[in-house]
Parts: structure tokens; C-alpha cells; sequence
């Protein structure tokens, strides 16, 4: 499993540039549905060979 | 000789601002093209067929992030260019990213712009380029470049709160 969130260390960080960080790069979510998929393809490949 | 020297210099504030004006224009006709690029792509995709709308716009698109001179209007959270750039890099519906000259040329593109919290806020690329740093697809120079954008981007963030506990 991928870990979720933010590459920086958000400890000590206050609310407003945790809210920040989130609206520019959102919240680990966004294109969970495409990183998901990749798993499943790569699964799949590993299947043929 | 004021009198003299005025009028060519309104003349010349006149020009810049019909200038800004077409370029405006310019981007605004092209974001809507390159919306329609990445409909006809993954409808494209869909079928089973190459991808290649967006690749026919990436020469203006490429061109218009390039020049300094309008930097100001491709930068401008209002114009909001950028959040259609965003639309450039997204992966297709099939989980699939973008060509690789796409990849390559924005991303080098957008290593040398300014850019600010407000066009970031503005147009979410940042969450693209942040999908880019944790996918295993792209190549390494490109996650490269989308590290070093996230670690640049993030770092007036940051540093605020540093600020803060001083």
C-alpha cells in the first residue's frame, strides 16, 4: 500500500498552511483512482509473464 | 517637447494594452481548445485509437508557457491557464499518463515559471504535478522535475510557519 498525504513532515505545522498545503496539493486523494489503477495493470502484467 | 513626446508615449500604452488584450484572447481560444483536446483524447482512448489531440496544440502551448513576455497573462489566476495546463498533464480515464513530449515540454516549462500561491490556488496544478511525484509511471527525469516543483511550491508554505513560531 502507498502511503497517503503530504511528502513534507506536516508536524509543528499550524492550521493554515496545513489547509494551504492541502488546497495546492490536495488532500492524497485527488488521483487515487489513476495510482489504483496502475497497481491493478501492474498486477496484470505480472499475471502474463 | 513634451507635447511632443506625449502623444507616442500614449500611443505606446495604448498598443501594450490592445497587446494584452489579444493575448488574452489568445488564451482564452487555446484553453478552450485543449479542454476539448483532452475530451477528444480519452473518447480517443475509448475506442482504442492513439491519442493525438492533445499533441497537435502542445507546439502553442509550449510556445505561449515559454515567452517571457506574456508571462504575466499565462500566470494570471483570473485568465487561468494553468488550471487547462493541469487538464494537459491529468492522466487519461484508463489510468494512462499523457505522451511523454507532453510531459517533457510542460514540465520544463513550468520549472521556469514564477510561479505563486494564488495561480496554484487558482488553477490546482499543483495537485497534478504532486500525482506525478507519487505515480511509478512517469520517467525519472520527469519525477524529478515534479519533486523539485512540490519542494519549491510548497516551501513559502512552510516557511510562513517557521516564520510564525520565531
Amino acid at each position: 500500500p502507498r502511503d497517503k498525504g503530504l511528502a513534507v513532515d506536516a508536524t509543528g505545522l499550524d492550521k493554515d498552511a496545513l489547509d494551504d498545503m492541502e488546497a495546492i496539493f490536495g488532500n492524497g486523494e485527488d488521483y487515487d483512482w489513476a495510482l489504483e489503477q496502475e497497481e491493478v495493470d501492474e498486477d496484470l502484467e505480472r499475471e502474463q509473464q | 517637447d513634451d507635447a511632443l513626446k506625449n502623444p507616442t508615449k500614449r500611443r505606446r500604452k495604448k498598443d501594450d494594452i490592445d497587446l494584452e488584450d489579444q493575448i488574452d484572447d489568445q488564451l482564452a481560444r487555446l484553453k478552450v481548445a485543449m479542454e476539448k483536446a483532452c475530451i477528444a483524447d480519452n473518447e480517443a482512448r475509448d475506442k482504442g485509437m492513439a491519442a493525438t489531440h492533445k499533441l497537435k496544440l502542445l507546439p502553442q502551448v509550449t510556445a505561449l508557457l515559454t515567452r517571457t513576455s506574456v508571462q504575466d497573462s499565462v500566470l494570471d489566476p483570473e485568465t487561468n491557464f494553468l488550471q487547462s495546463v493541469k487538464y494537459f498533464l491529468e492522466p487519461l480515464n484508463d489510468g494512462s499518463l499523457p505522451a511523454y513530449n507532453i510531459q517533457r515540454d510542460i514540465f520544463n516549462a513550468l520549472a521556469k515559471l514564477p510561479i505563486n500561491k494564488d495561480v496554484l490556488l487558482s488553477s490546482g496544478i499543483g495537485k497534478v504535478v504532486y500525482f506525478y511525484t507519487r505515480s511509478k509511471r512517469p520517467e525519472p527525469g520527469i519525477k524529478r522535475i515534479a519533486e523539485r516543483l512540490v519542494g519549491e511550491w510548497s516551501r513559502p508554505i512552510l516557511k510562513r510557519t517557521d516564520d510564525y513560531k520565531k
